[in-house]
């Protein structure tokens, strides 16, 4: 009897220890989970976290503003480091980015997609157009790159599509003249991306690649809390921003392993190790294409060498390390330090048969502009071509861009210039034959996509139009010929009491269709 | 028989008694009274209220008194004991016995015999000698008196010490709310005297006397001075809860002051504590208000279209009642205000006229959004109460949507490169009329309408102008041989075009950033909505504002590439702070509004200064190509560059020469003409004594003598300082002077009242002192101009290349990529024509003529100098041109619409030169300024030829 008393008086006190021990192991989290959390994306995660902490400090209040502002809350993120206790603790110009992008985002239009699990964020209304093609482009490029990084994103994703360089630097915290500087249109960072809109370029840019580079980019920062070297940054973004998508005409032009083997021999190496803080800092927009293409050719290179699953195993040693040194990883998943795997990608690249003379760019593989090309002369016709087409003499303005054609046909610029001028002439063919295809081009130029998508829908090649219709808006959707599938409407004084130009039957592309005539016309 | 033996007795002892005792009480209350009154001028309430009681316990003592004997008298009881108890004590107290005893058996029969004990009181009453009494009422009486007449005396003392303080205790005891009743004066010969603030300038004091209400103005100071009629009192100068103390003014009397500062009934006092009594004549004294000044604005108030606003002319009138110090003419729009100084005074002057004028491109106005509300203020001088505005009714002046005027002007040129695209397109399809004639007449017509017209009081800046009406010529002029009508027209409609880019780039910026400043308004308008009770106000800046914002967006999309882009952010974040607003949601408004203000600030393309994307994913966009379609502004502008450079260097080489000449002069030694000079000095003195001194009246022989007279002493001093240039000045304005007078004096020889021998003698003597003078200034001249000979063959070689280099960019500026108006090369080439002979007469020595030659030719060249084709003329930054018009750095009531530099208007340019004109005239009435040179004496002297 008093042996089980003793036992059961031994139970009860055991009880109680381990159930001091569960909550002493429940406990607070630390501010470097919370931290981990919110650096993965998981906002979730972390917003529960903060909840179960009770003890206030500046250290949580900053965490507090770094979740908030990776919510998208600039309000609350500026309003939290207001305060100079705050502010001065606050290394990262977290304050300053919450300031600033607090007045890009105030009143902007905001846009939830659940079923795509999307959130956009425009800064101009007006791109609303838009949103149809953005999402498309998110979704499709955010699953291949799930796929290839093995990471998921958490929903919703946050975009937000800023109107010029002045907002993208606001809203991001990249320095304003380094975005200047090296063209940058995107950034990744805060767990969105940033991007700005295309009608802050004159001739559009490549906002699809483009989305699905900085998608990546976030990928990378999930899947190795962000432990991944700039290097590898930016070579898996640029492996991965044409990989979601059916191959395209100048998709690897100029080919990156092409341009860092005649960087490496005209001594114009950036280095892959070398990148600075960022590829955007570089001094020069030359200096960051190269540095863009020996990151791309090298991360290719590896992933050729190693296969994807050790590519995977990379970024989950990263994250596991907790160093932004590669090396350990390296090691880990293939025996080599990263200065191996560099010296065996250089020898790869010198081993490749040269297509051009050390120190020279490669040679031209498509268009023929001769060399002696004048750019006064050139720049003269297509403006007075530019001038005549404006006022309704299409004729005229084709005797305008018939010299400049000759001098460069593989300008595509000019060539739609060329086709537009007889196309207004009502020359159909001579349009055909001016506008060329895409084997005497040498980029992608929206409007050129757009007249040729015209003239195949003409000619009965419905697919090859749509293709080239796809294409048009992956470059320039704002431009008048691509967002109208090759129409446009004409401005001149003698246009009065034309028939409508006409408009795309799609309804995503007849509203944008729609808006790009009635900003022009404004 | 008791009864009567018993009044005997009374009456006996009252008779006697009566009149002393009632005596003795009076004389109390008498003394009560006088000595409280010394009491009662202490003026506290604890003073007075001693004293009424005092007085009233003396009063009521009396009165009790005097009704006890009353009734004592009517009791034979107290009658015995009164009169016969002091008369015979034994007596009397038998008495009271017997009257007790009669009182006793009257009611008690038991008693003993009612008769009896009457018989007995009667036969002791009747035992009582009256003589006795009447010995005893003497000696009660007695005592009373001398009570009566210590009391009397001790009054007598009181009021006899100071009757004064007797009546003043008495009146201040009566007092009632702190006033005695009874007025007393206080001050002898009381002098009241009004010293009017100084501002005023009135002059000496004014002498017041009470009774009549007199009106003062503010501020003046009134001054009571008299001698005390009762040395010790308080007295106070008193008007409502105010007073002043009199002071002893060391020579016997007091004097207090008072300032008016509101309407008063001043009286003297003096103070006992709490109470005053005052004196019973007042000074009722009216404040006067010094008034705001009041300003008549010509045409005000009136409201007016600023696009239609042509030039508004301000003629104001203003008066003040006592002196102006300063008129103002001040803008005031939303929160914004400018004040311009346009006149300042000495504070004396009561009323002043005058006027300024108002540009349509005034940098304010050119700055504003919002009605501009234009007065005319006017500061008087009153150090009293603060000097105080009066200001005008207003003009208001309604601006243009922000960019407006500029996107006016664009679409202006943008019509002369349609019509010049026209052309072209007629051209290559082979339809254009060829002939030259029409083409010379229809398009540099049309760019010469376009250049001149004002667009919302923007002008096409000069440099611009010039370059467009160059290359007008240029396609007017008749083809060359091997030149190719196309490729003319193509030329000039890319130069027209990458002038219109640059117009509309530089416009755009200049738009942007005055937008910028209406969004900050706006944020400004929702802060204060956010943040203070103001928030109707705010709201309404805030409406106010984005209406602005959406109207300049509107325009600013109307200027072209940057334009365009620029305006199309600014309708983005317009939208979003509308959006906020829409919602009340002044925090988002502020944002939003706040980040448009600093985008507009750094007024760049969207993309900034890269201009294709694509680096972050690699894929370049292609472009068309990366020349210049036009070189025509650049050659331009290199020639316009070079143009000024050769402004700048002639004027150097002619304040080089300037300098040469100067210094020859002053190299001459001259000491030894100095005993001459003074000598010849003293003979135009002695030739001057027979004419009539300066007084005589204007117009007259003898006025035109005296001139003459003036004149000629000024050249004897100026012979004296050996200065011969004025002395040869002086001379000749003295003869023509006295030519004056003799003509004068032949019309009216009756009303000369001049002695014409005189004045013909004057005349020779002061003739031939002119020839020795001229006669000196001319060696003088020469040996000057020998000793800088060496210096003039310099410049000579100089002045010849700057006349080559003007010949040769007058020839480069006949070419098509450079081409000039015609007039600047008109004036180039008249330059260089005139360099050329001034290299020669420097050459030849003569430095006179060949400073005079470069002169001409340095307005020529500026004549023909217009800028560059980017130049603004000031027009896009409004900042610089307001910090140019700043009244505090141009120095002076002239200055109000000077500007600095040397910039001379064309004389073709209208109204702008008629204005020069006018201030030259103006300026060149004054003493020398720094700011009139260099480019006022050029045209003077241009005006004078």
């Amino acid at each position: 009897m008093i042996v089980s008393r003793a036992l059961a008086g031994l139970a009860i006190m055991l009880c109680a220890l381990m159930s001091s021990s569960a909550r002493a192991g429940l406990g607070e989290p630390s501010l470097q989970e919370i931290d981990d959390a919110i650096t993965e994306l998981d906002v979730q995660r972390a917003r529960e976290l903060i909840d179960r902490v009770t003890t206030e400090s500046p250290g949580l209040a900053l965490l507090r503003a770094r979740l908030a502002n990776y919510l998208g809350d600039c309000d609350t993120v500026a309003a939290i480091l207001s305060s100079p206790e705050l502010a001065a603790a606050d290394t990262t110009g977290l304050g300053d980015v919450g300031r600033r992008c607090a007045g890009v985002i105030a009143g902007a239009t905001v846009i939830e997609d659940a079923g795509s699990g999307i959130r956009l964020v425009l800064q101009d209304d007006a791109d609303r157009v838009l949103v149809p093609f953005v999402t498309d482009v998110v979704v499709r490029a955010r699953a291949h790159v799930e796929h290839d990084l093995g990471v998921r994103f958490p929903r919703p994703l946050r975009i937000v599509m800023v109107r010029d360089l002045f907002s993208l630097s606001a809203v991001s915290g990249l320095p304003l003249a380094a975005a200047e500087t090296t063209g940058t249109v995107a950034v990744a960072r805060w767990g969105r991306v940033t991007i700005i809109s295309p009608r802050a370029t004159a001739l559009g840019y490549p906002w699809e690649d483009t989305m699905a580079h900085e998608l990546t980019h976030l990928a990378l920062s999930r899947a190795t809390r962000d432990f991944a070297p700039l290097w590898l940054q930016e070579g898996v973004a640029k492996r991965e921003e044409t990989r979601w998508r059916a191959p395209r005409p100048f998709d690897r032009t100029p080919d990156p392993t092409e341009t860092a083997r005649a960087a490496m021999l005209s001594g114009r190496s950036v280095g892959i190790d070398k990148l600075g803080p960022s590829i955007a800092m570089l001094p020069t927009p030359e200096a960051a294409s190269i540095a863009f293409a020996e990151v791309a050719s090298f991360v290719s290179y590896w992933i050729e060498q190693n296969g994807a699953p050790a590519f995977q195993l990379l970024l989950d040693d990263l994250k596991g390390l907790g160093s932004h040194d590669a090396d350990g990883a390296m090691r880990s998943v293939t025996g080599f330090p990263l200065t191996y795997w560099v010296a065996r990608w250089r020898a790869a690249l010198m081993a490749v048969p040269p297509e051009a003379r050390p120190g020279e760019p490669p040679t031209r593989a498509r268009g023929s502009t001769p060399a002696r090309a004048k750019p006064d002369e050139l720049a003269r016709q297509v403006r007075l071509g530019d001038l005549l087409q404006a006022r309704g003499y299409s004729a005229a303005a084709s005797l305008e861009l018939a010299p400049a054609l000759a001098q460069a046909g593989s300008e595509a610029a000019i060539r739609w210039r060329a086709a537009k001028a007889e196309l207004g002439a009502g020359r159909i063919e001579e349009a055909r034959r001016r506008l060329g295809t895409v084997a005497d081009v040498d980029a992608v130029v929206g409007p050129w996509f757009a007249l040729s998508g015209r003239l195949d829908r003409t000619a009965g090649a419905g697919e090859a139009a749509e293709q080239a219709f796809r294409l048009g808006i992956s470059a320039d959707p704002l431009s008048e010929e691509v967002a109208c599938e090759g129409s446009w409407a004409p401005r001149s004084p003698g246009a009065i009491g034309a028939p409508p130009p006409t408009v795309p039957k799609d309804p995503a592309r007849r509203a944008l269709c729609e808006a790009v005539r009635a900003s022009s016309r404004d | 028989m008791v009864t009567a033996l018993i009044e005997q007795l009374s009456g006996a002892w009252r008779r006697v008694v009566g009149p002393a005792s009632r005596s003795a009480a009076l004389a109390l209350v008498l003394a009560v009274l006088l000595g409280g009154a010394h009491l009662a001028r202490l003026g506290t309430d604890a003073a007075r209220a001693v004293v009424g009681v005092g007085l009233a316990l003396s009063v009521g003592v009396v009165l009790l008194r005097s009704w006890l004997e009353r009734r004592a008298w009517r009791s034979a009881r107290r009658t015995i004991h009164r009169v016969l108890v002091s008369a015979d004590p034994a007596l009397g107290r038998k008495a009271l016995r017997a009257l007790s005893l009669a009182e006793r058996t009257a009611h008690d029969s038991s008693a003993g015999s009612a008769e009896l004990a009457a018989l007995h009181l009667e036969r002791l009453m009747a035992s009582v000698s009256v003589e006795r009494v009447s010995r005893a009422a003497t000696r009660r009486a007695s005592r009373y008196r001398v009570i009566g007449y210590a009391l009397i005396g001790a009054a007598f003392v009181a009021l006899l010490v100071s009757p004064a303080r007797v009546v003043e205790g008495l009146d201040v005891l009566v007092a009632r709310h702190g006033r005695a009743p009874l007025h007393l004066a206080w001050l002898d010969a009381p002098q009241i005297t009004a010293k009017l603030p100084a501002y005023l300038r009135a002059g000496g004091d004014r002498l017041l006397s009470p009774g009549e209400p007199v009106e003062l103005p503010i501020g003046t100071q009134l001054v009571f001075r008299g001698v005390p009629l009762r040395p010790g009192r308080a007295l106070r100068l008193h008007a409502g809860e105010r007073e002043v103390p009199f002071v002893a003014d060391g020579a016997g009397a007091v004097v207090a002051r008072w300032t008016v500062m509101s309407d008063v009934r001043l009286r003297v006092v003096a103070r006992f504590g709490n109470t005053l009594i005052e004196e019973a004549e007042s000074l009722e004294v009216r404040a006067v208000t010094d008034r705001a000044p009041l300003v008549e604005l010509e045409s005000a108030p009136r409201t007016m279209k600023l696009a239609e606003l042509d030039r508004l002319e301000l003629r104001y009138d203003a008066s003040d009642d006592h002196g102006l110090r300063q008129i103002d003419l001040v803008l005031r729009s939303g929160g914004s205000e400018d004040r311009r100084t346009l006149s300042r005074l000495d504070g004396e002057v009561e009323s002043d006229a005058g006027g300024a004028v108002l540009q349509p491109d005034d940098p304010f106005l050119r700055r504003m959004f919002l009605p501009v509300v234009v007065t005319v203020e006017a500061l008087d001088n009153d150090p009293v109460a603060g000097s105080k505005w009066g200001k005008s009714d207003a003009i208001t002046i309604v601006p243009p949507a922000v960019g407006e005027p500029e996107a006016r002007r664009f679409a202006a040129l943008l019509g002369l490169r349609d019509e010049l695209t026209d052309l072209l397109a007629r051209e290559l399809d082979g339809s254009a009329p060829r002939d030259h004639l029409a083409r010379s007449q229809a398009i540099p017509a049309r760019v010469s309408d376009v250049v001149d017209a004002s667009y919302g009081g923007l002008s096409v800046p000069s440099g611009l102008s010039a370059f467009l009406l160059g290359q007008a010529r240029a396609l007017a002029r008749p083809l060359r041989p091997g030149e190719s009508l196309v490729r003319k027209t193509e030329d000039v409609l890319l130069a027209f075009d990458v002038a219109l880019r640059t117009v509309g780039a530089n416009d755009a910026r200049a738009v942007a950033r005055r937008l910028a400043d209406v969004a900050e308004e706006a944020a400004e308008g929702a802060k204060l909505a956010r943040e203070s009770e103001r928030q109707a106000l705010g709201l309404a800046r805030v409406d106010v504002a984005l209406d602005a914002l959406a109207k300049g967006a509107r325009e600013l999309r109307r200027l072209d590439a940057l334009g365009r882009d620029l305006g199309s952010v600014a309708a983005a974040d317009l939208g979003r702070a509308r959006s906020a607003r829409a919602r009340s949601d002044m925090t988002h408004t502020e944002l939003a509004a706040r980040h448009l203000a600093a985008r507009l600030r750094r007024p760049e393309p969207s993309f900034g200064s890269a201009r294709t994307g694509g680096v972050e994913s690699g894929a370049g966009s292609s472009r068309a190509s990366g020349g210049k379609a036009s070189q025509a502004a650049d050659h331009f502008d290199q020639l316009a560059s070079e143009l000024q450079e050769l402004v700048r260097d002639h004027a150097t080489e002619l304040g080089s020469v300037e300098r040469s000449l100067s210094e020859a002069e002053q190299s001459v030694d001259m000491e030894a003409l100095r005993e001459e000079a003074r000598r010849h000095a003293e003979a135009v003195r002695g030739a001057l004594r027979a004419l009539p001194l300066p007084g005589s009246e204007p117009g007259t022989a003898r006025a035109a003598a005296a001139l003459g007279r003036e004149h000629a002493g000024a050249m004897a001093e100026s012979l004296e300082r050996l200065s011969f240039a004025d002395a040869v000045n002086d001379g000749r304005d003295a003869l023509a002077a006295l030519s004056d007078a003799e003509k004068k004096a032949a019309e009216n020889p009756n009303g000369a009242a001049l002695d014409r021998s005189a004045l013909l003698e004057a005349r020779q003597r002061l003739g031939a002192e002119l020839s020795w003078a001229e006669q000196q200034l001319t060696q003088l001249k020469q040996q000057a101009q020998a000793r800088s000979r060496g210096a003039l063959e310099k410049s000579s070689r100089a002045e010849q290349g700057i006349a080559r280099r003007a010949g040769n960019l007058a020839d480069r500026g006949k070419n098509a990529e450079t081409a000039l108006p015609e007039d600047a090369i008109g004036a180039l080439e008249r330059a260089a024509g005139i360099m050329r002979e001034a290299s020669r007469e420097l050459a030849n020595g003569r430095g006179d003529r060949g400073l005079e030659l470069q002169r001409q030719a340095q307005r020529l060249l500026e004549q023909a100098s217009n800028g560059k084709t980017t130049d603004s003329n000031g027009q896009d930054d409004g900042r610089a041109r307001s910090q140019r018009n700043d009244p505090s750095e141009d120095g002076g009531e002239g200055g109000k619409s000077l500007r600095m530099g040397g910039e001379v208007p064309h004389p073709g340019d209208g109204r702008s030169a008629e204005d020069f004109r006018r201030r030259v005239l103006q300026g060149l009435g004054k003493a020398g300024s720094e700011r009139l040179s260099p480019a006022v004496k050029r045209y003077a002297e241009g005006l004078l030829q």
